[in-house]
């Protein structure tokens, strides 16, 4: 009698709980949704529809007019190509840098492996500046050339502990071991066992180094004076958030106010539609690496 | 190390590119001291030792500026832990293992999007006019609100929108160790009578508690390096007293004040107090847990 | 060895010796023979491919330009990273600088280098600007050399200015205010009636302005006091009975602001007046939404409608007609921008990347610009493609009635030429096609009709003497104008009260350093004197 009253009071506790949190998991759901999904609509309207309100569930007045100007802007395509270069390019460097760097550190036989960490730990207490970094790329010949975005912090530390924490966790000891009683060498163990085991990192890495290569701009204002090698992001800032195009100074003829107004109208329909198309490579990437998330990021901050 | 020469091959190329970007570039360091000229070069520029210092806390605006930089990330952290340690906490007592995973992609996904796409999609959607909240606002018979505008309202927009940004992901560490409750406990919990929530209130929640510590004391070390890009795209001459911070005075006044020596100085002392920050916190989460990152 | 080296060291010299003369020309075309190159770094929204005057320039004198375009924010940006770090171009040019970069990178620090000499012997047409009355005075620093290449245009008195829409005026019933306590009652009854016929009573947006230049503070001239914060050489200063005063902490400014924050607090301003971007502004203007809008041109918020169509007639004769300087008290008055022509001196100048070679050709390239065919070309389009020339200095456009949008694409006004490089127009005339005479500037005709009584002394553009005074007088500026400008914007929006604050105000002013300020522009007028 007393067993099946509490069960019965668990149960009714339960489900109230479990509705609560369906209810805010759902509104959680919407909210992040929502505006992804208004973007998305809007860039297939009318922009005139869009301004008014009148978009909210679904688009109003289908156009592909804001993707059409999208891609006859030469500056915004370009951006978009250069970027993919610069993506691929630091990506792979990135890479190739980091997850041997980061084995090594993971090894405990490894003698140098303290000062090694710690000397890229210290770089996050100290850095020369903005000026100085730029003497020193000049002087190394990167100026206007993509490698400047690439080569200095090529190695990212925090992905690095990530990548070391997870080839601890995950390449046993004792298979390094059996290994060498073989006769086999650190760097033929590195490219035969190693590399295939890390298939989730290379991943998780490729997401972390690769966003923040798609998504940066600041190297590429300091260090690149041709507008030719632009990267998208540099492009965006100048459409969406960069509001002034003209001096305050400047002439206000007829013929340049009419021209400022056409040009502001241009970049009014392309807003959306911009918005959508430089965030496609990342959207397309991203599913295939979100199942290993959880994991990664576990090995890479909690330990067991 | 003997055998080991091999694995220090594997260090070398990062050690040389570090080395060259980041090491060398440290000479520069003495720009703060000195009154750059670009003529005559860092070493030639004349030494003129805690000037540029001074001239900062003399003026009228550090304190302004500590004072935003500190509001912006105590705030951001207020607002965004808890938020991450529920969405968590939620998630993983959560029955419908599909539906758990859509949200857990949605939710993720805002990380990724770019600060300048961000920011647009800010300016887009509170656009007095045209933009989507305020056609909500109105709809529902409210009055427009100029959202830029008000000086109230800017620091609220900073941080609830990186708040949605950044939810999903931070609930990531939680939600990962969560994963490492013993289901023993919940089983006797049940046994015992308890329902889901006190479940997850007696269980999950203390578990959680050593993350959430090493995390949030973690994140303290860093409380006056609020990064520039996403204040200085939502900066106007409007909301200037709130949103100009340490980074993106230290922006305009080297980059387009051209005053290089001054900016250096700011900089470097931005620098140096994060470094005894991180240093100090460090060191605590070392004593509490074995979590030190070193 | 000795041989050996005493040989390689004669090649060596020999070799940059011949690389360092290029074969130019001192008079006539081509500037060259033989391929050379300068780099332009300059602020302009589109791209160098784009501009249709480039080849054809290039194909005239020989040179190819290495163009370093970006639009204007990102410049100023790039600019000071290339100056600081020593990077930048053979000639800087454009919007992104300014008196003060003149001073300190011209005058002491020769990164600028001094130019009247070049004028002199390769400048022909460039002298013919600097003859003009007042121009070789202005533009001459302290050191009495010339750093950049003139700028001159002819330009109205006055710019900004509100106007009243007169359609709205007629269908209430109301008359042209003529003080600001009239212009309050025709605000209200444009807030709640139907002014502008479409049925809806609320749409209204009684008072607006353009967001460029939107300089509110102008209009503080309705209580006699010019307070002028933009298109000013010493914001918010004047000149009253020839002595330069200070306006932004008198009590007609004060009365201002009570003022448009009572209009504010009534609903009769756009609560986006402050914050909205061009876009919106014009969005709205389209729909008939505004009173009274403050613009450059009537029709500015409107489409833009060619000048013989009835809408062009409806709008700019019968709707929007300029606002009269209102009476708030009984000697308004208001902001001259220009004299009727602007000299901009801070235009294009030459960087010492250039050995004296590379300055005589940058100097004749700059000359061939400002030849009349030429610069007439840069605005107007290329001969035989958009106008023809009939005379002298008399030009016509062509018939592109019937072109195509990407042909009208191709030659608009943006893609001709970059139009941030100075030009010289040589006062000619340009005939719209089919008509005799050009069109008259029916805008400025009505502007100078209604505001002409009242526009203020104009006083002359200075330098400042010492570096101590520019950089100190940027740093007081850069405090007091944002200053002042955030809280004009505050109190207006009714986000602080003026009247609590003004003493708080007035007493900020002085800590940021006005009176110093006052001084530091008083020196640079009186020794202009």
């Amino acid at each position: 009698m007393e067993l099946s009253h509490k069960k019965l009071r668990r149960a009714r506790g339960d489900v109230i709980y479990d509705t609560i949190i369906f209810i805010i998991l759902t509104f959680l759901f919407l909210i992040v949704a929502y505006p992804l999904y208004f973007v998305i609509i809007s860039s297939i309207s009318d922009p005139i529809e869009v301004s008014a309100g009148k978009v909210v569930l679904t688009p109003v007045g289908f156009t592909l007019d804001g993707y059409k100007e999208v891609f006859k802007t030469r500056t915004v395509v370009r951006g978009f190509v250069n970027s993919l270069i610069i993506t691929i390019l630091g990506t792979s460097i990135n890479l190739l840098v980091t997850i041997p760097t980061s084995y090594a550190l993971s090894r405990p036989d490894f003698t140098l492996k303290r000062p090694i960490t710690l000397f890229y730990i210290l770089t996050m207490f100290v850095s020369g500046g903005m000026m100085p970094t730029y003497i020193i790329v000049r002087s190394t010949g990167l100026l206007n050339t993509w490698w400047a975005l690439v080569l200095p912090g090529c190695l990212g530390v925090y992905n690095m502990i990530v990548a070391r924490t997870f080839f601890k966790t995950n390449i046993p000891l004792e298979l390094m071991e059996a290994a060498k009683l073989d006769g086999c060498g650190n760097t033929k163990f590195f490219i035969y066992v190693v590399l295939p085991l890390s298939g989730a990192i290379t991943a998780i890495l490729c997401l972390y180094y690769g966003v923040g290569h798609w998504n940066s701009y600041f190297s590429a204002l300091i260090y690149i004076q041709k507008r030719e090698l632009w990267p998208l992001q540099l492009e965006l800032r100048n459409i969406l958030v960069m509001n002034t195009s003209v001096a305050t100074k400047q002439v206000m003829t007829e013929a340049e106010l009419l021209e400022k107004r056409r040009l502001d109208a241009l970049k009014e329909m392309m807003k959306y539609s911009l918005i959508i198309i430089s965030s496609i490579p990342v959207l397309v990437i991203y599913p295939f690496v979100q199942k290993h998330f959880v994991k990664g990021v576990m090995i890479g901050s909690v330990k067991g | 190390m003997r055998g080991n020469w091999d694995l220090l091959l594997f260090c070398v190329p990062g050690m040389v590119f570090t080395i060259i970007y980041h090491y060398i570039p440290i000479y520069g360091v003495q720009i703060a001291f000195r009154n750059y000229k670009m003529k005559k070069g860092i070493w030639g520029s004349e030494w003129v030792g805690l000037k540029n210092f001074a001239k900062f806390f003399n003026s009228a605006d550090w304190w302004v500026l500590v004072r935003n930089t500190l509001i912006l990330s105590l705030y951001s952290l207020a607002a965004g832990f808890p938020v991450a340690v529920i969405l968590a906490l939620m998630l993983n007592s959560f029955r419908h293992k599909r539906y758990r995973k859509v949200i857990q992609a949605v939710t993720y996904a805002p990380n990724f999007i770019s600060t300048i796409v961000m920011c647009g999609m800010l300016i887009l959607f509170l656009s007095p006019r045209v933009g989507v909240v305020n056609n909500v606002i109105r709809a529902l018979g409210g009055e427009t609100i100029n959202f830029m505008a008000e000086i109230s309202m800017w620091r609220h927009i900073y941080v609830w929108s990186g708040v949605w940004q950044g939810m999903g992901w931070s609930s990531v560490i939680y939600f990962a160790a969560l994963a490492g409750v013993s289901p023993e406990y919940h089983e006797a919990a049940i046994v015992d009578g308890a329902t889901k929530f006190q479940r997850v209130l007696h269980i999950d929640l203390p578990f959680l508690a050593p993350t959430m510590t090493m995390l949030l004391i973690m994140n303290m070390g860093s409380v006056l390096s609020v990064g520039f890009e996403k204040a200085y795209a939502l900066q106007n001459d409007l909301n200037l007293p709130v949103s100009d911070i340490i980074a993106t005075y230290t922006y305009r006044r080297g980059i387009i004040d051209r005053d290089i020596s001054y900016s250096s100085a700011v900089g470097l002392m931005n620098s140096i107090v994060n470094s005894i920050l991180l240093v100090t916190v460090n060191y605590i989460t070392g004593k509490l847990s074995d979590n030190a990152l070193f | 060895m000795k041989k050996l080296a005493l040989v390689l060291a004669a090649l060596l010299l020999f070799s940059s010796v011949s690389a360092l003369a290029a074969d130019w020309n001192e008079t006539g075309l081509p500037i060259v023979n033989e391929p050379y190159s300068f780099s332009i770094f300059l602020d302009d929204s589109g791209l160098p491919e784009d501009k249709i005057m480039f080849p054809i320039i290039e194909e005239a004198t020989g040179i190819t330009i290495d163009w370093r375009m970006a639009p204007y924010q990102v410049q100023t940006e790039k600019l000071g990273i290339e100056l600081s770090s020593g990077d930048y171009a053979d000639v800087i040019a454009g919007w992104t600088l300014g008196d003060k970069d003149l001073i300190e990178l011209g005058m002491n620090e020769q990164t600028f280098l001094p130019l009247e000499d070049l004028f002199e012997k390769y400048g022909p047409n460039i002298m013919e600007v600097l003859e003009k009355p007042g121009v070789r005075a202005s533009m001459t620093l302290p050191d009495g050399h010339i750093y950049s290449v003139p700028y001159v245009v002819a330009e109205p008195e006055v710019f900004y200015i509100p106007y009243i829409n007169a359609q709205w005026l007629d269908r209430l019933g109301l008359e042209l205010p003529t003080t600001p306590e009239e212009l309050k009652e025709v605000l209200i009854a444009f807030r709640d009636q139907d002014a502008n016929g479409n049925g809806d009573p609320a749409d209204e947006i009684p008072f607006s302005g353009d967001p460029n230049n939107l300089d509110i503070s102008k209009l503080s001239g309705w209580w006699g006091v010019d307070a002028a914060g933009a298109k000013n050489q010493f914001p918010y200063f004047a000149l009253v009975d020839g002595k330069l005063t200070f306006n932004a902490n008198t009590e007609g400014y004060k009365q201002f602001i009570e003022y448009f924050a009572d209009l504010y607090k009534e609903g009769l301003i756009d609560p986006e007046i402050f914050t909205q971007d061009v876009a919106t502004w014009s969005a709205k203007g389209k729909q008939d939404l505004y009173g009274v809008d403050i613009s450059y041109g009537p029709s500015d918020a409107y489409d833009d409608f060619p000048e013989d169509t009835e809408e062009y007639v409806t709008y700019v004769k019968n709707a929007m007609h300029p606002l009269p300087v209102l009476k708030g008290v009984e000697n308004p008055v208001y902001h001259r921008t220009t004299p009727g022509v602007t000299l901009f001196r801070t235009q294009a100048v030459i960087t010492d990347k250039c050995d004296e070679e590379k300055q005589a050709i940058i100097t004749r390239w700059f000359n061939y610009l400002y030849e009349a065919d030429v610069s007439q070309q840069t605005s107007t389009g290329p001969l035989g493609i958009c106008m023809i020339k009939l005379d002298e200095g008399l030009y016509q456009e062509t018939d592109q009635s019937d072109w195509s949008e990407e042909q009208k694409e191709k030659y608009s006004w943006g893609n001709r030429f970059a139009n941030s490089l100075p030009r010289y127009y040589h006062d000619n005339k340009v005939l719209p096609f089919g008509k005799d005479e050009p069109d008259p500037d029916l805008q400025n005709e009505m502007k100078m009709e209604l505001y002409g009584p009242y526009l203020n002394e104009f006083f002359p553009q200075v330098w400042s003497t010492s570096e101590d005074d520019t950089s100190r007088a940027a740093e007081i500026r850069a405090d007091l104008e944002s200053y002042i400008k955030n809280k004009t914007a505050q109190w207006i929006a009714g986000q602080a009260d003026v009247d609590a604050e003004w003493d708080a105000y007035c007493e900020q002013l002085n800590a940021y350093g006005l009176e110093e300020l006052t001084e530091i522009n008083r020196r640079a007028l009186g020794e202009a004197e």
